[in-house]
């Protein structure tokens, strides 16, 4: 605890959960500043796809061999990298920054065993992966970005989004586990 | 911003509201998709409501960028992939409780778990190049 932790501002911004409508404001006033700063529409899973051509530099797949993955270390490697970064300082100026093995309730409701976690949501990114590249982008590019510039794959992909995880969730949750 | 390590900043911004505002949280997306607590439902349509508000005065006043030029809206095309993706994408989302964006915050929050969906999603990308050849042929563009 430091001193500035007496201040309920600081509580507000850097401790307790933020009210849905301040977060809205602020991820939503992202957009403009990207395009204002960047001139850049938002978008993060193109991203991955620089880190896989790290993995295998010399590929001579066709899809991995677009100008985006031209060159390894883009713009959008760096932009990770700070989604990273960023998120561990959210926590460490909370003051509870914390190694975790268990995702949220989780392991509570489906199973405790570390290794059929790590093939559980291994699997979960495989179609996250394989879904944004299909798709032309994740719900950043789509409904974040996507919406508010009126394009309609932005409001078919995120129909696809929230159908997809309505069916898994409720599958999950309600018949399975 | 010119130089590529220039975007780290951008992207620290990008993290810590992500963080602060609950999208790395799973049991937030659970509870959305489950309809038991609504508030990531409530933040993505301030967002999208505040992002469309302001779309529209940079395009009613035909604002310019710090890089100097007139701000360029980019959109993704609508193609035969969009839905199919964004369903395959939606299932994936629901298994992990989290999206490319959000698993970096949850990574850096220090939560293990993201760390499979992050190669997971790596993986799945290389597994669409792989099957990209096919997948051309039904129509799915590059981008």
């Amino acid at each position: 605890m430091n001193i500035f932790q007496q201040n309920s501002l600081y509580e507000f911004l850097f401790i307790n959960p933020w009210p849905w409508w301040f977060g809205g404001v602020l991820i939503g006033l992202f957009v403009p500043f990207f395009y204002l700063t960047a001139n850049l529409p938002l978008g993060v899973s193109t991203g991955y796809g620089n880190l896989c051509r790290a993995v295998l530099p010399d590929t001579k797949l066709e899809a991995l061999n677009t100008p985006a993955y031209r060159k390894i270390f883009t713009w959008r490697v760096f932009f990770i990298a700070g989604i990273i970064l960023g998120a561990a300082l959210a926590r460490i100026l909370s003051g509870d920054y914390a190694l975790v093995t268990e995702m949220g309730r989780f392991g509570a409701t489906v199973t405790h065993s570390f290794s059929l976690t790590a093939v559980w949501f291994f699997s979960g990114g495989i179609l996250l992966g394989f879904g944004a590249r299909t798709a032309g982008g994740c719900p950043s590019a789509h409904t974040i970005h996507g919406i508010p510039c009126l394009a309609p794959s932005g409001f078919v992909a995120t129909a696809g989004f929230f159908a997809g995880g309505l069916f898994a969730v409720n599958l999950i949750y309600r018949i399975l586990f | 911003m010119r130089k590529p390590y220039m975007f780290l900043f951008p992207g620290m911004i990008f993290g810590f509201l992500l963080s602060r505002a609950g999208f790395s949280d799973y049991d937030l997306f659970m509870d959305m998709f489950l309809f038991t607590n609504l508030k990531l439902v409530w933040t993505m349509f301030t967002a999208i409501g505040v992002a469309m508000l302001s779309m529209y005065l940079i395009r009613k006043f035909r604002a310019r960028s710090l890089t100097g030029e007139p701000v360029r809206i980019k959109i993704k095309s609508l193609h035969r992939g969009t839905l199919a993706g964004g369903l395959i994408f939606g299932v994936g989302w629901g298994m992990s409780g989290a999206c490319p964006g959000t698993v970096l915050a949850q990574l850096g929050e220090g939560k293990i778990p993201a760390a499979f969906t992050f190669s997971g999603i790596v993986f799945g990308i290389y597994l669409f190049a792989i099957l990209y050849p096919r997948l051309k042929k039904l129509g799915v563009p590059l981008e």
